[in-house]
């Protein structure tokens, strides 16, 4: 099983060092953290893989299982990408449902008492750790407070395709990839859905369109 | 489906909610906007004067919603109930004034640019408050609007999630999900409000009104509410801006 451990943020150089030496690659968006690294080490841009840059999810399709330690980067790797775990997974402490839920509700008593305006990206975390949880009308709930807050429109509707696609809703994502259409590169993909003449076929690139969106293998 | 963004062809819509507007500018406003629209859709809330009659008289009038009940005090609830009226006409672009807002002149011939794009879904215009008359409007610290541009106009796009600012006043014209969510640019082309240019009683009568509604402030700024009733604001003359 070929396995990396993910670091996003500076750690202590022991650590890397115990890390490597211990047969797992790294993957970093620390820049020149593979000078320490006595292991394979791929250096990769956050933006490229949270937006799901093919050459990004490449790399990280190359590995069975990528190891995390932050929360919030294994949920903003688990949305991309299955085979990311997070460490207490690994070491057994909590398996992923327990996880899961475990921040669910840390999350949610964040989002209590703060506002979509000020702490969008908390609101966009608990939106994504429901659809992780499968509850999607929660996350779609959500996810739409985003789109009264200023430059969120976009990860939102993206959220909320990807919502709808999970749950089969195939008019809707159709719509909600209609308004996204302002995008070029999602534009040209909107023509290529309704140059499609056969409706069945057309769901199918619809469907795939969606989890190319979000990751091929986590909506199935 | 076909694509919501067209480069032609695009019909834009005038939304506009009326209360007891005979006596004030609503035919002028009504033959203005018909310059420049193609239909407009009335709601009106439950007027007791000839405001009805005037918008039958307009040709582009395509839709009356009638109210039997009056929802003033509820301006979310109404300016809900108008966006779902203007939905069922099919609109392209929907342009929401009220009976007394009206576009400069040039909106005849800068209009319809605006709309026949397929890159940006809303547009922002700067309104101007005219102060006891029509020559003049007011500008201070609390009548700044003519500063910044308000989105008066949206491309309407079916499916897309509509979210309204959930509160009993300045709730905005529509669902302000379009106004985050979408892409949009704004015009130079300016919006002349009559809403203040009446006399003093009836600016005494909207102050009150706003007390009512919003007395601790909670949704707008005392202080302006305060200032409505200001003896001596500064005001600035109006120069029409031709094409």
């Amino acid at each position: 099983m070929k396995s990396a451990y993910f670091v996003h943020s500076h750690m202590s150089l022991s650590l890397i060092k115990a890390l490597s030496s211990s047969g797992l690659d790294l993957i970093t968006t620390v820049p020149n953290l593979e000078l320490f690294s006595s292991s394979h080490t791929e250096v990769l841009i956050w933006n490229d893989i949270i937006k799901g840059n093919p050459t990004a999810l490449y790399a990280l399709n190359q590995y069975d299982q990528i190891i995390v330690s932050s929360e919030s980067d294994w949920i903003e790797l688990l949305f991309i990408h299955p085979k990311v775990h997070h460490i207490l997974e690994i070491t057994k402490e909590y398996d992923k449902e327990v996880l899961l839920q475990k921040l669910y509700q840390k999350s949610l008593e964040v989002i209590k008492i703060k506002t979509v305006y000020k702490h969008g990206d908390h609101y966009l975390q608990h939106a994504k750790i429901c659809y992780l949880m499968g509850k999607y009308p929660e996350s779609e709930s959500h996810t739409k407070k985003l789109l009264m807050v200023p430059n969120r429109g976009e990860e939102a509707l993206l959220l909320l395709l990807v919502n709808a696609v999970v749950q089969n809703q195939l008019d809707k994502a159709l719509q909600l990839i209609n308004c996204l259409a302002y995008n070029k590169q999602i534009k040209n993909l909107l023509d290529f859905i309704l140059l499609e003449k056969q409706e069945e076929q057309k769901k199918k690139m619809l469907f795939r369109a969606g989890r190319d969106f979000a990751s091929a293998e986590l909506v199935r | 489906m076909i694509s919501i963004r067209k480069q032609h062809g695009n019909k834009i819509t005038a939304a506009m909610q009326i209360r007891n507007e005979a006596d004030r500018y609503l035919q002028e406003v009504l033959e203005h906007l018909s310059l420049y629209v193609d239909e407009i859709v009335i709601v009106d809330d439950n007027s007791t004067d000839a405001s009805l009659d005037i918008c039958k008289k307009i040709e582009k009038v395509v839709r009356i919603s009638e109210l039997k009940e009056n929802m003033f005090e509820n301006e979310i609830d109404l300016r809900k109930h108008l966006f779902e009226e203007v939905r069922k006409t099919k609109p392209d672009w929907i342009l929401f004034l009220d009976a007394d807002e009206m576009l400069e002149d040039r909106a005849l011939y800068e209009l319809r640019p605006l709309i026949e794009q397929d890159q940006y879904d809303w547009v922002g215009f700067r309104l101007f408050d005219f102060w006891g008359c029509r020559t003049h409007y007011r500008d201070d610290q609390y009548w700044k609007a003519h500063r910044y541009y308000d989105p008066l106009l949206i491309r309407y796009i079916e499916g897309f999630p509509e979210v309204w600012r959930e509160q009993p006043v300045h709730t905005g014209r529509f669902p302000l999900s379009y106004y985050y969510g979408l892409p949009g640019t704004v015009s130079s082309l300016r919006v002349k409000h009559y809403g203040w240019a009446g006399d003093e009683d009836e600016r005494k009568r909207k102050y009150l009104r706003y007390m009512k509604t919003d007395p601790d402030g909670v949704y707008g700024s005392l202080q302006q509410y305060q200032s409505i009733l200001d003896p001596s604001p500064n005001l600035v003359k109006w120069e029409e801006n031709l094409r």
